[in-house]
């Protein structure tokens, strides 16, 4: 499960993604103080075109200010210019890189992993958390420097023009640290909640309108609109109680600053009744404290995009810190395109629960085609995802062609054994584009050969646009025989030495049937193929039969063997057949 | 009206409802901002007062009734400021909640044609991600207002204070709005290409998560993961080619106000010099320019939120405008529901140049049962799609009762025919409520006495919480077969006067059919029930056999005479071999 990332974890997973912007943010820094200065010398200026040239009509210094400020108009759009392009570049490559890397993972996450996540959290982990997070990226600097600097800047002149009203401007430093810490205290939870039911309100769509044509076979729409309801309206109330946590300090700016004018105003009298200070230096004092607020409101307002920047950036590192069991060692080896596997006292459970698979020593030998037979739950499907590396065993090994798959690059075992499972899955796209699923680089060509060893070519040839026909949303236009037929050329692409076949549990009419099988036995010639067999009738083709039960190995011979043993394999045999035959 | 043109005004259109929607939050904010700009100018005028008036006079009294009016500004601050942000969140947060709940309310009711067409995962980037544009702009809308009514009250201050040096100052600002704007078309289409990008992305998250076990098994990661930043990458640069907009119209907005300080002081300080104009005036027509600086730049982000507003507005009025293709009658005919189903020369789907269906006729009588057999693509599901009226036939008629669906209403001809399809979607609830799908209102013994009857209470009592198991997404944790288990109980329990299994028990292993057979039989009986199977045994259960080939039937018999006479049928079903 993916776990809230603490501020400091979000810090030092978000330094790879850092780095090779800094120099870009530096960059955005440097334009975004240039552009401040400017800002600020336009009243100097006026300050001083008033002091030097108008009390004094004199033309010179007020042509030199005008001028001067001409200049600076001019210079500034280039700053500005340069600040947005680098601040835009940095943020969209960090968030590029962090789009990647958080899809990257989700192929590295075990598929365990994917049966407690819902589809539409993991959706919005790389979608809408890493788009609430553009904003406040691009902002960030420009307000954090830009405020920061005119915040001190005001500060300076402050002090410099009488360090006295400096000292007493400070009985506002109470308000702001109370309010920035009632601020604090509430705002991780708020912003968390926030990401936390935009989640669910996609999780709750996502599965909406994916069962939208159950929905309304069994006219649930307004049943499923209701219970999207409350989840769409638990938003809008996270939403409100970031708000106001917000007010805690975004309204009481005001009242700091007013705290401040007040407390000064009363000092300045009784200053100016004993003459220490000038009517000229108070103007000019209050006038400074008016404009240090600006800055500071607008830094608290960025706290806020800030600390809702960093919930996102923390349910994305979230999911980057969910730990892939699955990972390559140092000094991994090309596994050897070598068909014989064997495992060896295999023993697996998962998460620290109960053994699924127990103790199980088998061997393959290159290009076998095996069975493995038993009831639900007696591990045929563990076993098949132990073959295939999407879990280690938790004891025992498995090697291909005599090396541990373990000790072998990710990259060979991906490519060297792949698990078919039987029922197509599809992606939008063309029928060549999915059966180019894992070798995108594949040309038509090589698609069409792909499927003509199949024996398919010429049904999807045949169709309109042949190949480059869209299969549309998951496949509705393709039947169940025609989806399966493309998730083998997709293996009769891949081309790989081992093929786990998770057979399909679904029949299909005979005709279609028995061109998938044809498909199957193309793609199985001169393979290991071992198929988790649903049907018993792939169980007789095969050359050996593995029967499993509670995790064991209890039976392993052909097919012909076992039947004649008449232990366990042969009792199943006996019942498939009377199911088979009971309606002919 | 080009296509183009037609969009943009269902968009303007779509923009003023999602406003109009919101009068009170509207308003409250405009109210708010105002107060809070009214308040923010007012205190340093309010502070000048303290010091002409009370601390230059020396006079207390004075000095301590400006320090209470300036609390009292102060006091107007926070309430305004407090009010104008929470009704800034709260019309964001509404917004964004009704767009995605009249998305979603309008893609249900979209028919499956469209569905076809248009995947969830676009849906749900609609839904979620052009919403927040839409959200951006209400969040905006109170600081906006109060912002643009400010550069009118400073403008006409400085037409009272000068008029020929406004003038000066103001007179490019019509232009400078125009040709911002103008420009700011750009941010459209932008805008759209980006947001088109998002949905891309978002798509391919959906699917490769929906289709882990085949992208795991076959290794494909790695593949996908290159697609993945192929489409990344673009919304990067997508977002780049708005940032380069950005980094044209920002630095001009910027670049504006310190023109005008500039030409203040050109013409200005000459007109001071030659006595035309007070130091006072000058200097506070200077500090009303400086005013101007921070409103204007705002307005000119916002002209750029409303632009992308207006682009995902666009996208989302795209599916809004959409009609589903069923339309409900106008003078619905009251439906007893007797289960008598009945095509009439049935054409529908193109397959190249031919029909899928073509000129199909049926007929299945009240209680009857009928198994429809034919090859992979001959048309089967559209059958049952079009008996559920998931669609409507292109011609003929289909008829329940001898009334055309057409003329029924929806929820009728759903309540009376209920369809099982072989991938069963299960919902992220309890195997219960899983079952009651069909009958929200079924007791805890219906429940029950259905899932024995589908031969599925057996695997339910041994679940880790038998009936109140939450089943994963998709029903991840159970077998296809079980699945199709609970599939067949949510129908008998729905207890329909049609039922139409399309091949609702192909996932049922074949040793363990015979199990529901016996439960099968019981729904069918008295029940008018189409089959769509291949399996010999599951098929022999139907009171007549029709096979479906070319778009028609072309056989009409018992199981048991076509299996005599019909070679075509037997070859259909593979029989001669099992029997060699």
């Amino acid at each position: 499960m993916m776990e809230r990332a603490s501020t400091r974890e979000v810090w030092w997973e978000s330094q790879p993604f850092l780095r090779p912007v800094q120099r870009l943010y530096l960059g955005a820094g440097v334009a975004v103080i240039v552009s401040t200065l400017i800002t600020l010398a336009g009243p100097a200026l006026v300050k001083y075109a008033i002091d030097h040239g108008i009390k004094k009509h004199d033309l010179h210094p007020l042509n030199v200010a005008a001028l001067t400020l001409l200049g600076l108009a001019v210079l500034k759009p280039l700053v500005v210019r340069a600040q947005t392009l680098l601040a835009a570049t940095a943020s969209e490559t960090f968030l590029d890189r962090l789009r990647g890397a958080a899809f990257d993972k989700l192929q590295a996450l075990p598929l365990g992993f994917f049966e407690q996540e819902r589809t539409g959290v993991l959706v919005s982990r790389l979608t809408s958390d890493v788009q609430a997070l553009d904003e406040f990226l691009r902002e960030a600097l420009v307000e954090v420097v830009g405020s920061g600097l005119q915040i001190a800047l005001t500060v300076a002149v402050l002090v410099v023009l009488s360090p006295k009203l400096a000292l007493v401007s400070l009985v506002a430093l109470p308000v702001l640290i109370a309010s920035s810490w009632a601020f604090h205290h509430g705002a991780g939870r708020a912003y968390h909640a926030i990401r936390d039911r935009v989640a669910e309100t996609l999780t709750v769509l996502q599965e909406g309108l994916s069962g939208v044509r159950v929905v309304q076979a069994f006219r649930r729409e307004s049943r499923t609109l209701e219970d999207y309801r409350p989840r769409s309206r638990a938003q809008i109330g996270a939403w409100r109680r970031a708000s106001f946590v917000n007010i805690r300090l975004f309204t009481m700016i005001p009242l700091a600053q007013t705290t401040a004018l007040v407390a000064v105003l009363l000092t300045a009298a009784s200053m100016y009744r004993n003459g220490s200070i000038s009517e000229g230096t108070i103007a000019a004092y209050v006038l400074y404290l008016v404009q240090l607020f600006d800055p500071i409101a607008r830094f608290s307002e960025w706290l806020g995009e800030f600390r809702q920047g960093l919930a996102a950036l923390g349910k994305v590192v979230g999911l980057l810190r969910v730990k892939a069991r699955i990972v390559e060692r140092p000094g991994a080896v090309e596994l050897p395109d070598d068909g014989r596997v064997e495992l060896r006292d295999v023993t697996f459970g998962y998460d620290d629960g109960p053994p699924v698979v127990r103790g199980v020593s088998l061997e393959f030998a290159s290009g076998e085609h095996a069975a493995l037979v038993g009831v639900t739950g007696a591990g045929k499907s563990t076993l098949a995802k132990l073959l295939t590396r999407q879990y280690d065993p938790s004891s025992g090994s498995i090697a291909l062609g005599g090396v541990d798959l373990r000790e072998g690059t990710l990259e060979s075992l991906r490519r060297r054994i792949v698990l078919l499972p039987q029922e197509g899955h599809l992606f939008s796209g063309t029928i060549a584009d999915n059966v180019r699923l894992a070798r995108p680089e594949a040309t038509d060509d090589e698609v069409l050969r792909a499927l003509d060893e199949i024996g398919a070519r010429e049904r999807f040839e045949s169709l309109p646009s042949g190949i480059r026909t869209d299969v549309q949303t998951r496949g509705v236009r393709l039947s169940a025989g025609e989806r399966q037929l493309v998730g083998i050329a997709r293996v009769a692409l891949a081309d790989p030495t081992v093929i786990v076949l998770d057979e399909a549990t679904s029949s299909l009419d005979p005709a279609t049937e028995a061109e998938v099988e044809l498909a199957l036995a193309a793609v199985a010639a001169g393979r290991t193929v071992i198929t988790i067999a649903h049907r018993l009738s792939t169980a007789e083709r095969a050359d050996r039969v593995v029967v499993m039960d509670a995790g064991e190995v209890v039976e392993v011979a052909s097919h012909d063997e076992l039947v004649r043993q008449g232990e366990r394999y042969a009792r199943l045999w006996a019942s498939w057949q009377a199911g088979v035959t009971a309606g002919a | 009206m080009g296509e183009l043109e037609a969009r943009r005004a269902s968009a303007w259109r779509f923009v003023r409802a999602i406003v109009r929607a919101q009068p009170y939050g509207v308003s409250g904010a405009v109210v708010s901002g105002l107060l809070w700009q009214t308040g923010a100018v007012a205190a340093p005028l309010v502070v000048k007062y303290a010091i002409d008036h009370g601390i230059v006079p020396h006079d207390h009294g004075a000095l301590l009734l400006w320090l209470l009016v300036l609390a009292g500004v102060g006091l107007l601050e926070v309430c305004a400021g407090a009010f104008r942000h929470l009704y800034a969140i709260r019309n964001r947060a509404h917004t964004d909640a009704r767009v995605r709940d009249a998305i979603f309310a309008h893609a249900l009711r979209l028919d499956a044609a469209y569905h076809d067409q248009v995947g969830p995962g676009e849906l749900l980037s609609r839904a979620s991600s052009d919403s927040l544009h839409l959200a951006r702009m209400m969040d905006a809308i109170g600081h906006t207002i109060g912002y643009a009514l400010t550069v009118v009250a400073v403008a006409i201050v400085m037409l009272i204070l000068d008029p020929q040096l406004a003038l000066i100052v103001l007179v490019p600002v019509p232009f400078v709005s125009v040709g911002a704007w103008l420009y700011s078309r750009r941010y459209e289409r932008g805008t759209r290409e980006l947001q088109e990008s998002w949905a891309q992305a978002s798509t391919l998250v959906e699917e490769t998560v929906s289709g882990v076990r085949v992208v795991k098994g076959l290794g494909a990661g790695g593949a996908l993961s290159a697609t993945f930043r192929g489409r990344s990458a673009q919304i990067k640069d997508r977002a780049l080619h708005l940032a380069r907009l950005d980094a044209i119209f920002i630095p001009a907005l910027e670049t504006l106000p310190l023109l005008g300080i500039a030409t203040v002081l050109w013409f200005g300080g000459r007109s001071v010099i030659d006595g035309g104009l007070s130091v006072g005036s000058f200097v506070a027509f200077n500090a009303y320019v400086v005013m101007l600086v921070w409103p204007l730049r705002v307005l000119g982000q916002r002209v750029t939120t409303l632009q992308k507003a207006l682009a995902a507005s666009s996208r989302i009025t795209e599916v809004l405008e959409a009609e589903p293709q069923l339309r409900e009658p106008r003078h619905p005919v009251e439906l007893g529901a007797q289960g008598d189903i009945r095509l009439e020369g049935v054409r529908f789907g193109h397959e190249g140049d031919r029909f899928v269906l073509d000129g199909l006729d049926l007929h299945v009588a009240p209680g009857e049962s009928l198994a429809l057999v034919g090859a992979t693509g001959s048309g089967k599901s559209t059958v049952a799609g079009l008996l559920a009226r998931l669609y409507d036939p292109e011609d003929g008629r289909v008829l329940l009762d001898g009334h055309d669906l057409r003329e029924l209403r929806l929820d009728d001809v759903r309540r009376a025919v209920a369809l099982v399809f072989e991938e069963t979607f299960l919902f992220s609830e309890s195997v219960r409520e899983n079952i009651r799908v069909g009958r929200p209102d079924a007791s805890d013994e219906d429940v029950q006495r259905a899932a024995e009857l589908a031969g599925a209470a057996a695997f339910i009592g041994g679940l880790p919480d038998g009936y109140e198991t939450v089943l994963g997404e998709r029903g991840f944790s159970l077998s296809g077969g079980q699945r199709q288990r609970i599939a067949i109980a949510r129908a008998i329990l729905a207890d329909p006067a049609v039922l139409v299994l399309d091949d609702a028990t192909s996932a049922v292993d074949a040793t363990k059919e015979h199990e529901i057979r016996a439960a099968l039989a019981e729904v069918m009986r008295g029940r008018t029930t189409l089959v769509i199977a291949h399996r010999p045994a599951t098929i022999a259960l139907a009171d007549r056999v029709a096979v479906l080939e070319g778009g028609r039937i072309v056989e009409l018999d018992t199981h048991e005479a076509l299996l005599r006479q019909s070679a075509r049928y037997r070859a259909l079903l593979a029989l001669d071999e099992v029997a060699a």
